[in-house]
């Protein structure tokens, strides 16, 4: 509903940049082990990549690529990551969300806590992202059909 | 972190903060207010949280603008802020009371980096000493935040999530809903040769 | 004097944006002034958290080849607190802004005294009308 800019300038611009934006974005979720990031900015930074071009490019383009549905189930697939992640240690004698009783011969508890919080992260980067972009649709206008 | 710029980011937060609040235009007023959230994550980021840092840049000098601008596009750009009667006294006496409540109350707290401040002293030395040999993780923010308080976590994205759909719902067309849905008007569509 | 205004600068600075952001939800009639003045202060909150959790001497809380002396490192359990903190913010900006235009649709105006007599009106002409009564 926002429609094109009219300025050649900052359409192309947009149209080259997003996708940097959105792959910056999952490197943070990543990277989080690391440096500053994790799940949060991470998949805020992803939603900046989606929602910079329904700002500045043709309705079209934009809402074929990523429809205004994403934000759903983007939102509900993370919390399905996060949730199975959590009762995935019950089955093997462990507490709710204690990823420390998955290990086993490949690897050891520090290993596995560290496998379970990439996993944790990467659910809690799509929920923010799907969460954000829901936000951003239902200002603009397009409903989730 | 260096005094003179700490004051002079906190002096600047309080002028961006009253000039916001006292703007006709609500445009200059966004603006503002994105000013405010940008000097705050400065002031993150010299406070060596750079977790917070980076969220408060990417969503309180981004997303948080964004949101303003189409809700604004959507209704009016106007303040309907009447003309300056006398401010009511019972809002400067409650005003007025709360922050002489929170001083006094702020006596007893400690100095700036003290070191009988709560921050040497609590669970955080526990996880900074335990989490690289538990989790083989150097950042201890995300350690902390996916391992060992991770049912706070899966609350706050359940949170997250309720707010987005709450949206979805509030602004939701229904039958019989005369407005149209989407009252943002298009930008003037795209010309060749413009630039 | 100078000394106990060193150590305690940051409580003043906080408390006053605290104060404007209390007297902007309380006295501005513009609903749209109201949500920014919300937004300082909750910023202003997140400011008096993170200030809490300085050490003298420490460093960024990601561990590195000085080893895991917790006294190297400043306070993490408060970014923890925020992080989610700022997120969850911008989650309830989008449904308070949703009820803003919402209000707008419904009312024509964001000022609070226009729309408290509309609603108090025997005749309620700004209140859309839902076939089958209120949904």
């Amino acid at each position: 509903m926002i429609g094109a800019y009219p300025s050649v300038v900052v359409r192309v611009t947009a149209a080259i940049v997003a996708p940097f934006i959105f792959l910056f974005g999952m490197y943070i979720i990543i990277h989080g082990h690391y440096g500053p990031g994790g799940g949060f900015a991470g998949g805020v930074f992803a939603a900046v990549g989606v929602v910079l071009p329904r700002l500045t490019l043709d309705d079209t383009v934009s809402y074929k690529i990523f429809p205004a549905a994403v934000g759903p189930i983007a939102g509900a697939c993370g919390l399905i990551i996060f949730l199975a992640t959590g009762i995935a240690p019950m089955f093997f004698g462990g507490s709710f969300l204690d990823y420390g009783a998955l290990e086993n011969a490949f690897m050891d508890a520090a290993r596995a806590r560290y496998l379970g919080i990439l996993v944790v992260e990467i659910g809690v980067g799509v929920t923010v992202f799907g969460a954000m972009v829901m936000i951003f649709d239902m200002l603009a206008g397009k409903e989730p059909a | 972190m260096i005094i003179a710029i700490d004051l002079l980011f906190l002096v600047l937060l309080i002028a961006t903060a009253l000039l916001a609040l006292h703007a006709k235009d609500l445009i200059t007023a966004v603006a503002l207010l994105t000013v405010y959230s940008l000097i705050t994550s400065l002031l993150f980021a010299g406070l060596l949280a750079v977790d917070v840092a980076l969220v408060e840049a990417a969503l309180g000098a981004g997303l948080t603008g964004l949101l303003f601008i189409l809700a604004i596009l959507a209704t009016t750009r106007h303040s309907s802020e009447r003309a300056p009667r006398r401010t009511r006294i019972s809002v400067i006496a409650i005003v007025g009371s709360f922050l002489g409540v929170m001083l006094f109350a702020s006596i007893d707290l400690p100095d700036r980096g003290a070191t009988d401040s709560p921050a040497r002293r609590g669970i955080a030395t526990y996880f900074l000493a335990n989490s690289l040999d538990d989790t083989n993780t150097p950042n201890v923010v995300t350690s902390l935040l996916a391992d060992y308080r991770s049912a706070d976590t899966l609350g706050e994205t359940f949170v997250i999530l309720t707010a987005a759909l709450s949206a979805t719902v509030v602004l939701a067309r229904r039958l019989g809903d005369d407005h149209p849905t989407g009252t943002i008007a298009p930008i003037t569509p795209a010309k060749e040769g413009d630039a | 004097m100078i000394d106990l205004f060193l150590d305690r600068y940051i409580y003043l600075f906080v408390l006053t944006l605290l104060a404007i952001g209390l007297y902007a939800v309380l006295a501005k009639t513009d609903l749209m002034k109201k949500l920014i003045g919300l937004t300082i202060f909750s910023t202003a909150t997140f400011l008096f958290f993170i200030e809490g959790s300085l050490k003298e001497g420490g460093t960024v809380p990601i561990i590195d080849s000085r080893g895991s002396d917790p006294t190297l490192y400043v306070d993490p359990v408060p970014h923890l607190l925020i992080l989610t903190a700022i997120v969850v913010g911008v989650g309830i900006l989008g449904v308070g802004l949703a009820l803003l235009v919402r209000i707008y649709r419904a009312h024509g105006t964001f000022d609070e005294g226009i729309i408290v007599s509309h609603m108090n009106d025997e005749d309620p002409h700004g209140v859309p009308h839902y076939p089958g009564g209120h949904p």
